[in-house]
């Protein structure tokens, strides 16, 4: 493998002296993989996402994404790092009192982007989702597929070179989650790299990707 | 590439989904402006009209009459160099009787058989005008007394002690309320965000995730209390000419001070207090963020 784009080495992480979530994690990701989470609830799999999007901070070990070394990283510049990863949830995460397209628009916003330029990308990639025609639409009218889609929308219109996945087709019928996925998978396609927490095993046997299997806290395959 | 466009329309678009919130705070502000202003406003016309009657105030003291004029120079140098003394007068014996003559010219049976001598020589001295020199009269006319010549001094000791004490009675409740206001505003505007804070808490997050920074997640908020401290100070200074107005038209003042025209807040006291509140909103808004802006 080239140098990894996101490197875990020996990370621990603790709420309380008797609460480990995390648990010795030894981890590498490269560049455009497709790499799923798995493991029953209370497993980690969240946690482990948190910790790579600097959520949560490790308590011990080193955490690497993309060159940087998150212990070492200052508080300020966290945003800066967090915009060049996408991140979707199983709740989608959308603000009620903004429309699809502000919702979108509002992770190139806090870039500072101008306007122009945001109206030209939201648009692209709302239509690249099917989402053109809503884009007026308040997320509360939308069924739950079409607000994941607007979720992950939102988080790869600054184009991220990690998109990161939890629990995204959760809340979603079997057919919903297939759509996800292959969204997800078209993602992937383009160059992104994709880590996919899940504990749908069906999901993940429908596919022939890299599975991090996760148990109480440790790295168990 | 710049965030302040965005910045900007979020604070307006907030308030309209949180305006009772909004409105009920730059109400709040604007009462507790309103009786801070209220009090300096009465503090600023009692010290014009400390300051008019200091302009009048007149310490007399009666000169021993066997002075030689060499020793009444000498006294009168050694008055003007005394703190707070303006300017000074000397009136000799017969200046004085004729004062008098002046005075009762209607009843001049008064001063039969008093001769033009009978009134010792006296110096009449004019104090600097300020308020704060109100309270330098007593240690001055102490001076006045200790100084070789001078057999005694005379001045409106009563009311010139009960203006200085109402004076500094105002000055003293202005910075009590001065500093209700500051508690008060910091309760309110501090309570009000943390609400707002409270409901928006999903937003907030999300906005986190994304990678807004602390900027961008609290610029909205300071400008939300700026405008809050700018609507209830502006409110408060309306309502407080309003009243001003209606009681300097309606109401008419009693005794001494009927023939004093009392005056609103200059323009630059108006503008402090707006000002003030607008920062200390700000302030305070920076301030009850910091606890959510943990990354």
């Amino acid at each position: 493998m080239d140098a990894p784009l996101i490197e875990l080495k020996h990370v621990y992480k603790s709420y309380e002296q008797d609460l480990t979530v995390l648990e010795d994690i030894n981890l590498r990701i490269g560049k455009g993989e497709f790499v799923f989470v798995n493991g029953p609830s209370g497993a980690g799999k969240t946690t482990l996402l948190k910790v790579i999007l600097c959520l949560e901070r490790s308590t011990k070990g080193e955490v690497w994404v993309d060159g940087i070394n998150l212990r070492r990283l200052s508080n300020y510049k966290i945003p800066y790092l967090r915009r060049r990863m996408g991140m979707v949830f199983q709740d989608f995460k959308l603000i009620e009192n903004l429309t699809v397209f502000e919702n979108v628009a509002l992770a190139m916003e806090v870039c500072g982007v101008k306007k122009s330029v945001i109206e030209q990308k939201v648009d692209q990639v709302l239509k690249s989702l099917g989402l053109e025609i809503k884009k007026r639409i308040y997320p509360r009218r939308l069924s739950g597929g079409e607000q994941q889609r607007v979720a992950i929308a939102r988080s790869v219109v600054n184009d991220p070179l990690v998109l990161l996945a939890d629990e995204p087709t959760g809340n979603l019928d079997a057919g919903r989650a297939a759509d996800i996925m292959s969204l997800f998978n078209e993602i992937s396609a383009r160059g992104t790299t994709v880590i996919f927490a899940t504990h749908n095993q069906e999901l993940i046997r429908s596919t022939a990707k890299r599975v991090i299997v996760l148990d109480q806290g440790r790295i168990v395959n | 590439m710049s965030v302040i466009p965005y910045i900007i329309p979020r604070t307006f678009s907030n308030m309209r989904g949180n305006w009772l919130s909004h409105l009920m705070t730059a109400l709040t502000i604007a009462f507790v402006v309103l009786i801070f202003g209220l009090s300096t406003l009465i503090y600023f016309n009692l010290h014009r009209l400390a300051e008019n009657y200091s302009r009048e105030i007149r310490i007399v003291t009666y000169i021993d009459p066997a002075l030689l004029p060499e020793d009444i120079e000498g006294l009168k140098a050694k008055v003007l160099k005394l703190r707070g003394v303006a300017n000074i007068r000397y009136i000799t014996r017969q200046e004085g009787y004729q004062r008098l003559v002046q005075q009762f010219q209607d009843e001049k049976d008064i001063l039969a058989g008093l001769g033009e001598d009978f009134l010792p020589p006296t110096l009449e001295i004019e104090v600097t005008g300020t308020m704060y020199n109100l309270g330098r009269i007593r240690p001055l006319v102490s001076e006045l007394t200790s100084l070789p010549g001078i057999t005694d001094v005379y001045y409106g000791k009563e009311w010139v002690e009960r203006l200085r004490q109402a004076a500094d009675f105002t000055r003293l409740i202005t910075f009590a309320i001065g500093g209700l206001l500051l508690l008060t505003t910091i309760f309110v505007v501090s309570n009000t965000i943390k609400l707002t804070i409270y409901l928006r808490r999903n937003e907030l997050e999300t906005m986190r995730l994304v990678g807004a920074t602390n900027f961008f997640i609290r610029g909205p908020f300071v400008l939300e209390g700026m405008l809050q401290g700018l609507v209830g100070s502006g409110l408060a200074m309306l309502a407080l000419f309003a009243l001003f107005e209606f009681l300097n038209t309606q109401v008419s003042f009693p005794g001494f001070i009927r023939f004093f025209s009392p005056i609103f807040l200059p323009i630059p006291v108006v503008t402090g207090i707006i000002a003030g509140s607008i920062i200390l909103c700000a302030v305070v808004s920076a301030f009850s963020m910091r606890q959510f802006l943990r990354v």
